[in-house]
Order: C-alpha cells, then sequence, then structure tokens
C-alpha cells in the first residue's frame, strides 16, 4: 500500500516550520531538515518534499519517517541563538510531536468527517538532522551544546549538504545571494549587521565548534551526531569545501553548485539516496 | 493532522472567519476578502478532484464554510447593487477576473447547488499528484498568511484612489524596505513593495513545483498543461491588470523596487547585476500570470 505525508504548520514560537507526517502505522523516524542562510524551509527543500513518495525509497524508508522543516532567522541571529531554538524545536517533537501537530484542536468548530482524520500518535527511536550550508554549522554547534546535558540530538544520523563549517567565500557568497529570492538582494547592503554571517566567517566561532566536537568526541564515542556525513558540488564556491576530521565526506557531486546540491530531480536523485542511507 | 485538516483550518477558516464576523472598518477589504474565499474554494475543488483531498469530507467541508458563505455573498451582492456606488459585486472587474469554471461554482453556489464534481480540471485522480499538489499547498499557505502580499496586493487592486495616493507618496529607504522583508514590520509603503518582491517570489516558486511536476512527467502533456492552466488561473485574479488603476499601481511599484534595487546594488560596486535582477524578477510573475504589456494612462 502506498502511504503519503500530510502538512502541517507549527504555531509560535516555530511560525513558518512545518512537517510532513506520513500516515503510514509503522512511522518511527524523524528527519529535520535545516536551511541554509536566509533560505526558507520550502523553496529549499520543496524538491524533497515532492520526490519522496515517488522515489525508489518511499516506501522503504521515508514512509516510516516524519519530515520536519524548521525555520530560524538565519541572517538577524547568531549561530548559537539558532542553536539552541534548534535544540528546543527538537524537544518539542521527539520522541513524540505534539498533539496539536497531529490533531485539531477540540475548542475549533469543524465538520464532524474532518474531525475524524487527525493522525495516531507516534513514537519515533531514529532522528537524522539534514542541514544546508548555515544549517550544517547550527546542527554542529547545536550538538556541541547539547553535550552539556542529555538530548536526542546527540543520538542522530548527521546528514550535511555544503555546510559552511569551515569558512565563505565572501564574492560566491554575494553571488549566491544575487541567484536566491529577490527580497534577499536587499538584505545585501546590510550583509555586516548578519549575525550569523560575522559567526560564519569568524575562524574563531568555527574552530571553537570544530575543537569541541573533536573534544567530545573523545569522552562520548557513542554520540553519533559529533561524526557527520557530508558532500559538496564540484562547483562550490559559496563555502570552503573541507570536512572536519574523521566526518565521512562524500565525493564531490559533479556540476553541483551550493545551491543545487541539496535538491533533488528527476536526473538527480543522490541528494535522496544520501539521507535514506546515511 | 490530515492535509485536509490543515488546509480548512489554515487556508479556509482565517478568512472565512474574518469575513462572516467583520465590521464596518473591514468594509473596503470586503471584495478582497471574498474572493480570496472563493479562491481557497479552488484550491479544494482540484485537491479533490486529484485526490489529494478525500471526496467526502471535501464536501462536508464545503458544505460547512460555503453553504453560509453564498448566502452571504448573496446578501451582500444585493447591497452593493443598491447602494450603486459602482457595478454589484458580481459585476466587478474583480470578480469577472475569476476564470469561468469559478464564477459557473460561484453561481451554482448561490444557487445552493454547488458540488465539487461540477468543472473539473480534466486532469482527475493521480496518485503522483499528491506530493507535488501538497507542495503547492503549502506555497499557497505561506502567501495567504504573508501581511507584506496581502497589503500589496490591497494596495495595486482594492485601495482607495485617495488612500493610496497618500500611502504612496511617503519615502520608503532600502532599510524600511529590508525590515519590511524581514519582521513585517513597517510603514505601508514599504509592506507594498515588499509584498510585490515576495509575490514575484511565490511565483517562481510555485513555477519551480510545475517544472518538477513536468520533470518527473507524473501528467501526460496535455494533462499537464490542463493542470499547469488551472493553478494559473485560480489566482490570476490577483493580478488583475485589466484594470486601468491596477495596472498604473503595479507599474509604479514594479518601478520603485526596480529603482531601489538598481540604487544598491550599484551602491554596492554590483552594478553588472542590476540588469540581470531585473530581468530575474520581472520574469518571475510573468511565469505565473499572463502580464499584458501595460500602458499606464
Amino acid at each position: 500500500m502506498g502511504y503519503t505525508h500530510h502538512y502541517s504548520w507549527f504555531g509560535a514560537p516555530y511560525v513558518n516550520s512545518f512537517a510532513l507526517l506520513s500516515d503510514d502505522p509503522e512511522v518511527d523516524g524523524a528527519v529535520v531538515f535545516v536551511h541554509g542562510f536566509l533560505g526558507d524551509p520550502h523553496e529549499t527543500w520543496y524538491a524533497f518534499q515532492d520526490m519522496i513518495s515517488s522515489h525508489a525509497t518511499a516506501q522503504t524508508y521515508w514512509s516510516k519517517r516524519d519530515l520536519f522543516f524548521f525555520t530560524y532567522r538565519s541572517f538577524r541571529n547568531g549561530i548559537e541563538t539558532s542553536a539552541r531554538s534548534l535544540l528546543s524545536f527538537l524537544t518539542l517533537i521527539f520522541p513524540s510531536p505534539p498533539d496539536d501537530l497531529l490533531s485539531i484542536s477540540a475548542s475549533v468548530s469543524v465538520p464532524a468527517s474532518l474531525g475524524s482524520l487527525n493522525s495516531p500518535a507516534r513514537t519515533y527511536s531514529r532522528l537524522v538532522m539534514v542541514g544546508h550550508s548555515e544549517g550544517g554549522l547550527v546542527i554542529r554547534k547545536a550538538v556541541v551544546i547539547a553535550e552539556t546535558a542529555p538530548h536526542p540530538i546527540s543520538k542522530a544520523r548527521v546528514v550535511l549538504f555544503a555546510p559552511a563549517i569551515s569558512g565563505v567565500n565572501p564574492a560566491g557568497f554575494k553571488g549566491m545571494l544575487m541567484q536566491l529570492r529577490p527580497t534577499n538582494w536587499i538584505a545585501l547592503p546590510f550583509l555586516s549587521d548578519s549575525r550569523a554571517y560575522r559567526d560564519m566567517n569568524s575562524a574563531e566561532f568555527r574552530d571553537d565548534v570544530r575543537n569541541d566536537t573533536l573534544h567530545a568526541r573523545g569522552v562520548h564515542k557513542e554520540h553519533t551526531a559529533l561524526w557527520a556525513k557530508l558532500v559538496f558540488g564540484s562547483k562550490e564556491d559559496v563555502v570552503t569545501p573541507v570536512k572536519w576530521p574523521d566526518d565521512n565526506q562524500a565525493p564531490e557531486e559533479l556540476g553541483q553548485n551550493h545551491l543545487s546540491i541539496c535538491k533533488p530531480k528527476s536526473k538527480y536523485d543522490p541528494p535522496i539516496t544520501f539521507i535514506a542511507q546515511s | 493532522m490530515h492535509r485536509l485538516q490543515e488546509f480548512t483550518i489554515g487556508a479556509i477558516v482565517p478568512e472565512w472567519d474574518k469575513l462572516m464576523n467583520h465590521s464596518r472598518k473591514d468594509e473596503s477589504e470586503l471584495p478582497m476578502m471574498t474572493l480570496l474565499t472563493i479562491e481557497a474554494l479552488l484550491w479544494l475543488h482540484l485537491g479533490v478532484e486529484l485526490g489529494a483531498f478525500p471526496r467526502r469530507t471535501g464536501e462536508d467541508v464545503s458544505r460547512f464554510y460555503y453553504a453560509p458563505f453564498f448566502k452571504w455573498l448573496d446578501s451582500y451582492n444585493r447591497a452593493t447593487e443598491q447602494a450603486r456606488i459602482g457595478p454589484p459585486f458580481l459585476e466587478s472587474a474583480s470578480y469577472l477576473s475569476l476564470p469561468e469554471f469559478a464564477r459557473v461554482l460561484v453561481r451554482k453556489g448561490i444557487n445552493q447547488n454547488l458540488s465539487l464534481d461540477d468543472q473539473p480540471s480534466g486532469v482527475g485522480e493521480r496518485n503522483g499528484m499528491i506530493a507535488p499538489f501538497q507542495s503547492l499547498l503549502i506555497l499557497y499557505s505561506l502567501l495567504r498568511r504573508d501581511a507584506a502580499v496581502r497589503r500589496f496586493l490591497y494596495g495595486i487592486g482594492f485601495q482607495s484612489p485617495d488612500e493610496w495616493r497618500e500611502q504612496w507618496s511617503r519615502a520608503c529607504t532600502a532599510e524600511d524596505l529590508f525590515k519590511a522583508v524581514e519582521s513585517e514590520e513597517a510603514s505601508p509603503v514599504a509592506m507594498v513593495l515588499a509584498g510585490y518582491m515576495r509575490f514575484c517570489e511565490y511565483a517562481r516558486n510555485t513555477n519551480d513545483v510545475l517544472d518538477n511536476i513536468e520533470g518527473l512527467g507524473i501528467l501526460d502533456r496535455p494533462r499537464f498543461f490542463e493542470f499547469k492552466d488551472r493553478v494559473r488561473s485560480m489566482q490570476a485574479w490577483r493580478l488583475n491588470l485589466s484594470s486601468g488603476a491596477t495596472a498604473k499601481r503595479f507599474e509604479q511599484v514594479r518601478e520603485r523596487v526596480s529603482d531601489m534595487i538598481a540604487r544598491e546594488l550599484t551602491n554596492l560596486k554590483l552594478k553588472d547585476e542590476v540588469e540581470r535582477a531585473q530581468r530575474l524578477l520581472e520574469k518571475s510573475l510573468n511565469l505565473l500570470f499572463d502580464l499584458e504589456p501595460v500602458t499606464v494612462q
């Protein structure tokens, strides 16, 4: 039987974050997507949303997973603020998503048959974190913050597309903004006001996250999230395409650039399998 | 939550609720609110046809919300007819910018014999279309909750000439525009400009999803074009450039944004990008809306 996913929006403080909830009764995992600088959860990941039900891995992998598209103030907020917001978001959805994501509130007057479509409760035993660009650094910062107290992210699998973990190329970065949404162009004059941009550009900040990660690996070998699986495109010119020691870096994807690396197409499905094989 | 639940409480109920409980101060927005409510019915109608929404529950939703809506619409139309300020709502230019199939559904709704089986797009039930249709719904619901886009649509299509003139004469800096984009808290004119840019993005994103449907080969070509045509025509009322006032205001917005981008990018020594950026912005809307060449009077 074919299962499908149903979209459901989060309320405050995660407005514009949304979930795709599987109607497979055997769903047991959550995949959380974190977009990049000035990205949005739909534009960055829409190709996943279109393909997960038609791809060869649909029934073996995706129907058993709920997908969460987290959004955050990727321009204004610093990486640490965004990482803490991500950790709070994860606490909200893992191991079980909140009721208001699954069901219509009893206080809303709706036709009876509509009320009967509520999704059943579910409990996840698996978590995969997927990040693009700034989202990759946000995830890695969240992982090291979580080392101070037990948190589900520690045992997640981490998959990163062109993560900004080893520096950014300012010229390429501006070029990328010009290729993105028109509203991003108007951000260009204010780039220096962006805490996130400053953090991504700061070798000191990145080194701190990296060193904290490497140190934590020696203490908690069971914390899978300290190691990432990552990939860059051969046309990457926005971030420095360098992994951290002992990360699992896949061969570069030929012909893909910073933006296309995470967008599966009918003739480019590695992003889908890359996650499914994590 | 089932996607029909989310669609109902996210896309139908908020506007419906505002409309059914509106006060005098909302009166200038009533035509736009009415069209937004009708448009939501068209998405429900298409979702039921494709099998993305369960038919029986879709019919229940239609009866529950739209039976009272059509009663209200009938009385609103009579009221606009009696007021003799302009044409009755159902003969107004903004209503007539809805496609023929939508007006047939509205007529049937007012006559209390609306069925979601009437006026299908011709695509029919398609399992493979559920995910991409849902992507379109996600974009549509983002658009619906976007305060800047709402302000833009209201400004160019529905605002009184005096109000528009007064608002339009106010200054707006790039920083104001950026604030409107970032936090949706800005002056009305900055919101209009930000809404225009967001609206362009919506058109571009929607077109990307349509391209993806074509690329994945989910529909044969004739059906794909029927689907694309349906999605475009449902939303055509948003940019009704056959109305002289709307066309003029739209051009004013377009020019002001274009000038602002040119100035800012030139200041940043990105002069070479100006033309490309302007072309991209212009092309975005053309992807979803058939923009006739606009002659400003």
